[in-house]
């Protein structure tokens, strides 16, 4: 059998009429149709699980980067009680709607 | 051929067959598209309506009540059971706010669990709690130390010795309390100035007149600025799409509050907005074991909140930032 190498770069003209005829019949044309389809969905459907494996992990990661943010965001603050006068005026505001 | 010779009956074989075959399969395909609309075209209908529905606060009575529709409809679909999103608007007169007893809590986080169930939270692969509790040790906290003692001169005026809250969030004890410690449990603050309402580039997030921050969640963009600008941290990004079993799902919802979230969107405490609309009190309080959690209506003076902020020592988180939560702390 020839090697792919061996091959003449040139197209012979039977070898060009053979191409042409199976490419521009319809069965040729179905096949190409089908062939592509199945490749685009396999395709498809790779790069979404590698996709959706990758991206599990990182999910954990943010959620957890989150919880820490929050935990630090937290830290250090103090809670400081609220005067009588502070009361009254808050509910004066909440009432007249001024807050 | 004539009309004349069509009328008595004197049409070609062939061309009445094509008729009839034409006929008949015209029927067939206008029953089949029938179905079909029933089942996909429906629902491409229903998701069609939701991309383009309008700002939740902007809609007409009729468009609101459009969207609640389709979204009954593709929620009923999706869990399998029949799901009601109501659309309750806030009650007039009506403030609500809510008060927290630091001495009573025990730390259980029954509070944490019910208000996951209630708000149809994601659960088991990623959790979302709304509401956080710090276990914090006694020695930080003391009741006769609050508001003595404070600095009144230079920059510190007006800081108060308080309570440090340096704790921790992810204990995990056999019992609780345990010995030596006390819990605080933090959730959305409900601000009445609040910061992540000013930050949102879409409008998606405000503040009703009853006082409780909501989130049109067909119109957030999942941009996190209102995560990043609440000083409490009290917003939940959903980075995956939320776990909800069918089973789990707690079909009756409001439209901005426990309905079904999608990837991408925030979320938080509502006051379960579904429950204090129609006069009942919220998930977390009902669940709390030890009555540490009281919830009403601030403008009015018997309310059991009102009360607590009137007779008790209370203290607000981060009040400096003037961001005026509605979520007192409070102790005997």
């Amino acid at each position: 059998m020839k090697n792919k190498k061996d091959r003449p770069m040139v197209m012979t003209m039977d070898e060009v009429a053979n191409k042409t005829e199976r490419l521009g019949s319809r069965r040729g044309f179905l096949k190409g149709v089908v062939v592509s389809g199945v490749a685009l969905g396999a395709t498809a459907t790779a790069a979404k699980k590698v996709g959706d494996a990758l991206f599990k992990e990182d999910l954990e990661r943010r959620y957890e980067a989150e919880e820490r943010m929050a935990e630090g965001a937290l830290k250090g603050k103090k809670l400081v009680p609220m005067t009588s006068e502070e009361k009254e005026e808050m509910i004066k505001g909440f009432e007249s709607g001024r807050t | 051929m004539s009309d004349k010779d069509d009328k008595n009956g004197l049409e070609g074989p062939r061309r009445k067959f094509l008729k009839k075959a034409a006929a008949g399969a015209l029927g067939v395909a206008a029953l089949a598209g029938a179905e079909a609309l029933s089942a996909k075209e429906a629902e491409a209908r229903v998701t069609w309506g939701e991309w383009f529905q309008k700002n939740y606060r902007l809609m007409t009575e009729e468009e609101k009540k459009d969207a609640i529709e389709r979204l009954e409809q593709r929620y009923t679909e999706e869990y399998d059971k029949r799901v009601a999103v109501d659309g309750t608007p806030p009650i007039e007169g009506v403030l609500f706010g809510y008060a927290l007893n630091i001495q009573k809590c025990i730390g259980c986080r029954r509070c944490v669990y019910g208000c996951v169930k209630e708000n149809n939270q994601s659960r088991y692969d990623a959790e979302i709690h709304w509401i956080r509790v710090i276990e914090m040790e006694k020695g930080n906290f003391a009741p006769e130390q609050i508001g003595e003692g404070s600095s009144k001169v230079g920059a510190f005026a007006g800081e108060a010795a308080g309570v440090t809250l340096e704790g921790e969030h992810y204990y995990e004890h056999d019992l609780v309390p345990k010995e030596g410690h006390f819990y605080f449990p933090i959730a959305c603050m409900q601000c009445e100035n609040p910061p992540c309402v000013k930050v949102c580039p879409a409008r998606t997030t405000y503040r009703d007149p009853d006082g409780i921050v909501v989130i049109d969640y067909n119109w957030c963009i999942g941009c996190r600025m209102c995560v990043t600008a609440c000083p409490y941290w009290a917003r939940r990004f959903n980075w995956g799409e939320p776990n909800l079993p069918k089973d789990e799902m707690n079909p009756a919802t409001h439209y901005l509050g426990n309905r079904p979230r999608m990837k991408g969107v925030v979320e938080k405490c509502t006051f379960c907005v579904q429950r204090t609309r129609k006069g009942r009190h919220p998930a977390c309080v009902e669940a709390c074991p030890v009555g540490a959690r009281k919830f009403g209506n601030l403008l009015d003076p018997d309310s059991e909140v009102r009360q607590v902020i009137e007779r008790k020592r209370v203290f607000r988180l981060k009040a400096e930032l003037n961001t005026y939560p509605k979520f007192f702390y409070f102790i005997d």
